[in-house]
């Protein structure tokens, strides 16, 4: 198997309505890594575009705009862990053979119908995600003595990343009282546990070793992917138990297990924090604490959670996601990451999940 | 899927069973997960356990609400009745189709 860099990326400004189409949004994280590589156009193997959009034949559309030919080119879709999906996909084909180069992007806009699995029909009428994620937050209450205030400051932590990040759609502050007293949802879910699905885009490229080598002093290596899919709907994911993610746990372990990595040695996280309670739930499932004990879970001296503002800070244009979250560990990694450098890190993961937990992927990325 | 929507809107929640294994196949499908068999439509005894619940203020779903396990199979419905509580025996009154498409289920708590 052959190694595989990221090498550059970008991520457009997070918006809650831009005046760009889809495949304008695409195309600007993509001109963004054009413009400041060394790679030219023709020598990209292959475009992928993760989005939930409907809109057809789109990784080609973006191809088209950017006068880029490459021998590959599609659509991957995983409703919220699309953009992971896609670097997994890239990854493959580079470490293959198949490909040298793949540009991954992905983009998406507020309006998308993603935010809704109107197939599964175990949800009854409580279709929307913040029921689900409700429901696992009761639990974790009921069972392990966590509490509203313990979800609201995560919240509050991932606003204050934000602030920094001046791509993220929330860059102010907020405290605990505005968590505490802003509308409530569903009990025990307040408005400020929420993400916010809005408009973006973010891209990054992948390289295989001697094309890296020659791109970069500097590659950020996938040391490590997992990933499991347990099935689509909530009658499936529920049946373990409401207070922990089986997608997530798995997923972790085969990233620990290629990177011969383990929790203790990750320096930096971008989780999967859709909802506060996901926050919770991945520090126990990707081993950060024991079982319960996420809700205390007191992290500043260990690892660096979520520095870019996470996706209750930034926003959660869906099917850019996971390629925001993967940008910003590279980021950092390379030490590019600006005013929000988390000074001496060397390796990173990302953890991304989809519909309630359904499937989840982890990569594991190292200096 | 269209025949188990025809009972819903006659308020009548029925479950496909394999054929074969006699596995009961949630979310509806007429094949078979596990054998991969032709499954049948089946009557279903509508009685199950609470094993979450909390309270909706979302516009036209608000109320108590949870997820009930129907001898295997999950779901996510409205939950009436007094008190409610964890692991409490409750069963389906009602199911149809909302206005929007969506499939409603309702349960009442039994009393203890």
């Amino acid at each position: 198997m052959h190694n595989v860099a990221v090498v550059s990326y970008g991520t457009s400004k997070f918006s809650k309505e831009s005046n760009l189409s889809l495949f304008e949004l695409a195309c600007q994280p993509c001109i963004e890594i054009l413009k400041k590589n060394k790679i030219t156009k023709d020598k990209i193997d292959a475009v992928l575009f993760s989005t939930c959009s409907p809109e057809q034949y789109g990784s080609n559309i973006i191809c088209e705009m950017l006068d880029i030919h490459p021998r590959i080119s599609h659509r991957i879709e995983s409703l919220c862990n699309s953009g992971t999906n896609a670097i997994v996909s890239a990854y493959s084909y580079i470490s293959s053979g198949l490909c040298d180069s793949v540009l991954v992007v992905g983009a998406e806009k507020a309006s998308t119908p993603a935010n809704r699995l109107i197939w599964d029909i175990s949800r009854g009428s409580f279709t929307y995600p913040v029921c689900w994620a409700a429901l696992f937050a009761r639990a974790h209450m009921r069972k392990y003595g966590t509490t509203e205030e313990q979800m609201a400051m995560i919240s509050v932590m991932n606003h204050i990343g934000a602030e920094k990040n001046p791509n993220a759609l929330f860059k102010h502050k907020i405290t605990l009282t505005d968590v505490m007293h802003s509308r409530k949802i569903v009990e025990p879910i307040k408005l400020l546990d929420c993400s916010y699905t809005c408009d973006g885009s973010s891209a990054v490229l992948l390289l295989s070793e001697h094309k890296a080598k020659e791109a970069t002093d500097n590659p950020v290596w996938i040391k490590g992917i997992g990933q499991h899919t347990v099935g689509a709907s909530f009658n499936k994911v529920t049946h373990d138990d409401l207070t922990t993610n089986r997608a997530t746990r798995i997923a972790a372990q085969m990233a620990y297990n290629m990177s011969d990595f383990s929790p203790h040695d990750i320096d930096i996280v971008e989780l999967h924090d859709a909802f506060t309670i996901l926050q919770i739930l991945a520090y126990e499932d990707l081993g950060f604490t024991e079982k319960g004990e996420g809700g205390k879970f007191d992290h500043q001296n260990e690892i660096a959670i979520n520095p870019r503002g996470g996706i209750l800070g930034c926003g959660h244009p869906l099917g850019a996601t996971g390629l925001a979250q993967t940008a910003e560990v590279a980021a950092q990694l390379s030490e590019k990451a600006g005013k929000r450098q988390i000074k001496g890190c060397k390796t990173g993961l990302v953890h991304n999940l989809a519909a309630a937990g359904t499937s989840a992927t982890v990569i594991i990325l190292g200096v | 899927m269209q025949e188990f929507l025809d009972y819903i809107r006659k308020g009548e929640f029925r479950i496909y069973v394999c054929a074969s294994c006699k596995k009961k196949i949630w979310p509806p499908s007429q094949y078979c997960p596990g054998c991969l068999s032709k499954a049948d439509l089946k009557k279903f005894e509508g009685k199950g356990i609470l094993l979450e619940f909390t309270f909706s203020y979302l516009k036209n779903i608000e109320g108590m609400f949870g997820i009930v396990d129907m001898s295997g199979i999950r779901l996510v419905g409205s939950v009436f009745g007094r008190p409610l509580r964890h692991g409490m025996e409750v069963t389906m009154i009602n199911c149809g189709i909302n206005s929007d498409g969506s499939i409603f289920y309702h349960f009442k708590g039994h009393k203890v």
